[in-house]
């Protein structure tokens, strides 16, 4: 059995709740199961809330004493989307570990539900899939479904880049 | 050929027009008292369809009658000196240029200013990014480069305007026709309205209704700084409006139908084309820079899809019935544009000089580099790769800025063709791009295109071989009441031509038959390097763009150009 806790502390951006999952999986190790990322547009100004998947529940207490109370209100909205897996963008999941380097798209499939290339299309079991250790499935429709972006040499990428380009970028 | 009504003709298209009668009711310059009863009721009806008032699709009828292209004032001639085409010198130019008054750019003014010149460029806007220290320092201290370039290279006219960080959303281009207060008015606006302003926490670039109706209220000032004549004119487009998902419908909408003299387009494509040249011979990114995901500011309606290019072009104008096919079957102009958005260039040899932009507000010169050529700048230079072809009427900034304002404007990736000019005909009456033609209800509608395919290498010294050209055809449902709608689902691919084979200057007529209700009409083409089935299936688009793939995206092997619509309306 596990809980699902929902916790807005008014994150700004996917990269900062990215770091907040990872201090939170650093704090509670085994006991957290799963972690999801959710855009909240339900209050200005835009944020984002994390939901988290314990096993057991005792742990929720002690959870919220890590992160500190909430201060939006998207952490209920992010809890129900994780709890049925209709919304949120996984960060950790079991068998994220096997997601590295570059893996076929089968493989990926032992963790994740589906495969799918933007666009809506099914990549081939066999088509290679470069990790870049950064696969960020997303929870729909019940269940968990990885974007993918064809990519050089008849690979696939995720279609979240690692460090995508800021505006304004400075080359130099 | 998906229909059989194609004439193609052999000979040379004639230069010769008959003049075009516009009628009274669409003639702002006539009052509304001075209007017989049925012509006010037509105004009335253009009007509440959003047609006029709105922009000035319909004065680009007016150019047209007895258009005798001119010679600037001084006697200077555009760099690439056009023959007349359909009543206009078709002018080139690109309006997303940086220097070293960015925090991101490293070239002076005259650097690009001659590269954009000797890559054949009429005209060009200098565009640095609104920043703390651009509205302290650079947007005055630019003004003397801007100026010396002027006088120094006559034959490509140089804007000043500047990169805004648009309150809410993404970037746009705002300029101003030269003159006496062009710094005042620039400066101005990017201390009150500029997103980074006015004290750096970035406040105001968040995604709050207050900002929303900031960024408005700063078109509104441009509008009376025009109208209060401050400056001559002005204007502003979207820049790379999909890239981050952030400019949502409304905003656009927003933008269009709160100042339609001055908010008047977006990037169709956007810069940085050379971003998706696979490493590590290129930056290998997404073509554009195009290599986001959604993010906590972007519009949730968007799909993934939306983050990427296709054939080089933004989804919003890629996807025949998306975003863009929506704003037109409102029946309000809006236009689209091609440029460099040229920071620091593919193969660059020059490093920047110093690095004291925080303080100082711009950087040093650049220096040679000898270390060798920059293969993971992602940049092309204005005039090399994107070009935005402006039918003007003369050589100067005020025809550049009106041809631009009525959508007489048609794009291009690579010197794909050379020349092209589309006229919708009916009922004995002619328009060009950006045009409305009012014809009675049953009149045979054609379209008129007329191609000179490219003659000459290109800056990457190959002639680009046309393969085919797509009329894209949509009915003009008037205003939405969805402010988000990105859909317009009577919008298709009408037809297509084989443009293999074609050499020199053909014209193409296409009859469209009776015309029954509202329509728009516009044109694409392709060298056909890359085709497939559009994002709404091939009953839209059979075979257009495909998504650029990130890390592997060779611009020269994927060229297309795009015209602006023109409008049709039964009387």
């Amino acid at each position: 059995m596990t809980t699902v806790v929902g916790i807005d502390l008014l994150t700004p951006t996917v990269p900062e709740a990215d770091h907040l999952a990872r201090t939170l999986l650093d704090a509670w190790g085994p006991a957290v199961v799963s972690v999801a990322t959710h855009l909240c547009a339900c209050t200005a100004p835009q944020h984002v809330a994390l939901s988290v998947e314990l096993v057991g529940g005792g742990q929720v207490s002690a959870l919220r004493a890590t992160t500190g109370p909430d201060t939006g209100a998207g952490g209920r909205v992010a809890a129900a989307a994780h709890l049925s897996r209709v919304g949120g963008r996984a960060v950790h999941y079991p068998g994220i570990e096997r997601l590295v380097g570059t893996v076929t798209v089968a493989d990926a499939l032992q963790t994740v539900d589906r495969v799918v290339l933007l666009g809506g299309a099914e990549p081939a079991p066999g088509t290679p899939l470069v990790t870049r250790e950064f696969v960020r499935p997303v929870f729909t429709g019940g269940t968990l479904v990885l974007t993918v972006d064809p990519a050089v040499g008849g690979t696939v990428v995720p279609f979240e880049t690692p460090g995508p380009t800021p505006c304004c970028r400075d080359h130099s | 050929m998906s229909h059989d009504h194609e004439q193609p003709h052999d000979h040379p298209h004639s230069h010769s027009h008959e003049p075009v009668e516009v009628p009274d009711a669409m003639n702002l310059e006539v009052p509304d008292g001075a209007l017989a009863p049925r012509q006010l009721d037509r105004r009335r009806f253009l009007q509440s369809a959003g047609v006029l008032g709105a922009g000035t699709a319909a004065l680009s009828a007016f150019g047209l009658a007895g258009a005798s292209p001119a010679l600037a004032a001084d006697g200077s001639v555009p760099r690439s000196d056009p023959a007349p085409l359909g009543g206009f010198r078709w002018l080139s130019g690109d309006h997303h240029i940086h220097t070293q008054f960015s925090p991101d750019g490293i070239y002076r003014v005259i650097d690009q200013v001659q590269h954009a010149n000797a890559y054949g460029l009429d005209w060009m806007v200098i565009t640095d990014h609104g920043t703390a220290q651009h509205t302290r320092i650079g947007v005055e201290k630019v003004n003397p480069d801007i100026k010396a370039a002027r006088a120094l290279i006559k034959d490509t006219l140089v804007f000043q305007g500047l990169e805004w960080n648009i309150p809410a959303a993404e970037h746009g281009t705002v300029f101003v026709h030269p003159g006496a207060n062009e710094v005042a008015v620039l400066k101005q606006f990017e201390v009150d309205y500029d997103g980074s302003g006015p004290d750096g926490t970035g406040a105001r670039s968040k995604s709050t209704p207050a900002n929303e109706a900031l960024a408005r209220t700063g078109l509104t000032y441009l509008a009376s700084a025009v109208d209060s004549k401050r400056v001559q004119d002005a204007l502003m487009f979207a820049n790379h409006p999909a890239r981050k998902g952030i400019d949502s419908p409304h905003e656009i909408r927003g933008w269009r139908d709160t100042a339609p003299s001055i908010a008047v387009g977006m990037e169709g494509a956007p810069g940085h084309q050379a971003a998706g040249i696979p490493a590590p011979i290129g930056p290998g990114s997404g073509r554009g820079y195009y290599d986001n995901s959604p993010g906590s500011s972007s519009f949730a309606g968007y799909p993934l899809e939306s983050y990427r290019t296709y054939g080089g072009f933004d989804w919003m104008t890629s996807t025949v019935g998306g975003l863009w096919d929506s704003l037109l079957a409102e029946g309000k102009p809006w236009w689209i544009t091609a440029n460099s958005d040229s920071h620091q260039v593919y193969a660059e040899t020059a490093q920047r000089g110093d690095q004291n932009f925080t303080t100082q507000g711009f950087y040093g010169g650049p220096m040679y580099d000898p270390s060798g050529p920059k293969l993971d700048n992602g940049d092309f230079w204005p005039g090399y790769y994107s070009r935005t072809h402006v039918g003007s009427t003369d050589f100067s900034y005020a025809a550049v800025m009106a041809g631009l304002r009525a959508g007489r404007v048609w794009v291009d990736h690579g010197g794909l063709i050379g020349a092209l000019d589309v006229h919708v005909r009916a009922a004995g009456k002619s328009v060009p791009l950006g045009g409305v033609l009012v014809a009675p209800r049953g009149s045979k509608v054609e379209v008129v295109t007329t191609i000179t395919t490219a003659t000459r290498p290109n800056w990457s010294e190959f002639v680009p071989k046309l393969a085919k050209v797509d009329l894209i055809k949509g009915n003009i449902t008037g205003p939405t009441q969805d402010t988000d709608n990105f859909r317009a689902p009577g919008t298709r691919v009408y037809g297509s031509f084989d443009a293999r084979g074609i050499t020199g200057t053909k014209t193409v007529v296409t009859q469209l038959g009776n015309l029954s209700g509202p329509i728009y009409l516009r044109m694409r083409g392709s060298d056909g390097a890359r085709l497939g089935t559009g994002l709404y299936g091939a009953s839209v688009d059979p075979a257009g763009p495909v998504q650029d793939v990130v890390g592997d995206a060779d611009p020269w092997k994927d060229l297309w150009f795009y015209t602006n619509p023109i409008f049709v309306y039964p009387s």
